[in-house]
């Protein structure tokens, strides 16, 4: 039983050039683990500064990208768990999440968490079925 | 059950042998309705809305491998544990607690991975 | 028919917090191709006491301590697939990755950091999924 890194187009060599020490995407076991997905912008690797709605967009894009960077897809997610800085979001980060969840979404954590150093708001990560 | 009754989430997933369970804080499984007060009785609450879930899933608390536990306010820590030893096995699941803001003025959300 | 669950002890037992502080926990559970971890803090792994200091003496103390873990369950750093880290303060996102990353300079696992508050003025805590062996 192996455990796979995986390459995703537009976000590993952004970890990779800042020595950030995850893996964005690892498949083991059946299963595939996504790591936190800030909203970075996959052409350049920064982050934007830009409303809740476009950053939980650019969130569940990237997650995406990574889910079928590894075979895998939305529609397979099992568990996510939603980062917010600021509850007052709720609202606008769920009207943009169920677009990308329509049926049989996964379960899921909603979890109020301090700032982080950058200047966002949102972060995603998921466990999906490979 | 689950945190955000309406919300676009699944109370509870199941994928190959495991099943994954969404927050869930303590309303009342019938109405939705929120049932607020101090951590011991959410944490019943939230207990016995896990219970149900697990159940329905054909799991159960004995199955449950994985816990993540928040509390509104780490003073809460005992009061928590002592609701929480009243539900788990011997042998209960890995844990880790952590204080945080909860929706909804809530004081305890618990969510978790159990095996099918 | 279910999967068996098994819970897994680390062979130095003044790591077993579970059990020392009487805590309704495991250190970890096996259930098929999956281990478990609950949440490590920085424990000095000769006296069992909870060692605080800073970010980066308990980020390194607590790797150490869920090596020893893995190890003990047949497992490994390696193996690890997920690690959540709980940080008091996201400010020091870089001293905590500047110790990960001695723990883990090849093929990383998946990792979410986020920032909330700890008990007893600790200022790391980390939990994970790993394969088991």
């Amino acid at each position: 039983m192996k455990k796979e890194i995986i390459d995703v187009p537009g976000i590993s060599k952004h970890l990779k050039k800042e020595g950030i020490p995850l893996s964005a995407v690892v498949r083991a076991g059946g299963f595939v683990f996504v790591s936190g997905q800030p909203p970075v912008e996959r052409r350049t690797g920064k982050i934007p500064l830009v409303s809740i709605t476009k950053q939980t967009r650019m969130v569940l894009d990237n997650i995406k990208i990574c889910l079928e960077a590894a075979g895998s897809s939305l529609d397979k997610a099992v568990k996510c768990t939603v980062y917010i800085t600021n509850a007052a979001y709720f609202d606008e980060v769920n009207d943009v999440y169920r677009k990308y969840f329509r049926r049989n979404p996964p379960a899921r954590v909603f979890c109020n968490v301090g700032s982080w150093p950058k200047k966002f708001d949102v972060e995603i990560d998921c466990i999906a079925i490979a | 059950m689950t945190a955000g009754y309406g919300w676009p989430q699944s109370t509870a997933v199941r994928a190959g042998d495991y099943l994954f369970v969404s927050g869930v804080v303590a309303i009342d499984p019938g109405s939705g309705e929120r049932m607020n007060g101090t951590v011991t009785s959410e944490a019943h609450r939230v207990f016995q809305n896990l219970k149900l879930v697990l159940e329905s899933a054909g799991s159960s608390l004995e199955r449950v491998v994985q816990v993540r536990a928040m509390i509104y306010d780490r003073i809460e820590y005992d009061a928590l544990n002592r609701v929480y030893q009243q539900y788990v096995p011997d042998g209960p699941p890995a844990r880790t607690v952590w204080s945080a803001q909860i929706i909804d003025a809530f004081k305890v959300q618990l969510d978790a991975i159990a095996i099918a | 028919m279910p999967l068996a669950r098994e819970i897994i002890t680390p062979k130095n037992e003044m790591l077993n917090v579970s059990r020392n502080l009487k805590l309704p926990h495991s250190p970890g559970i096996r259930a098929g191709d999956l281990i478990f971890l609950s949440g490590m803090v920085s424990v000095d792994a000769a006296t069992g006491e909870r060692s605080l200091g800073t970010v980066a003496h308990e980020t390194r103390q607590i790797l150490s301590n869920m090596a020893h873990m893995l190890e003990s369950a047949g497992s490994s750093l390696e193996r690890v697939v997920k690690i959540n880290v709980l940080l008091y303060d996201m400010l020091e996102f870089e001293n905590m990755n500047a110790v990960y990353r001695q723990f883990f300079p090849k093929d990383p696992p998946a990792r979410t950091t986020c920032g909330v508050q700890l008990s007893s003025g600790l200022k790391v805590e980390i939990e994970c999924i790993a394969l088991a062996g």
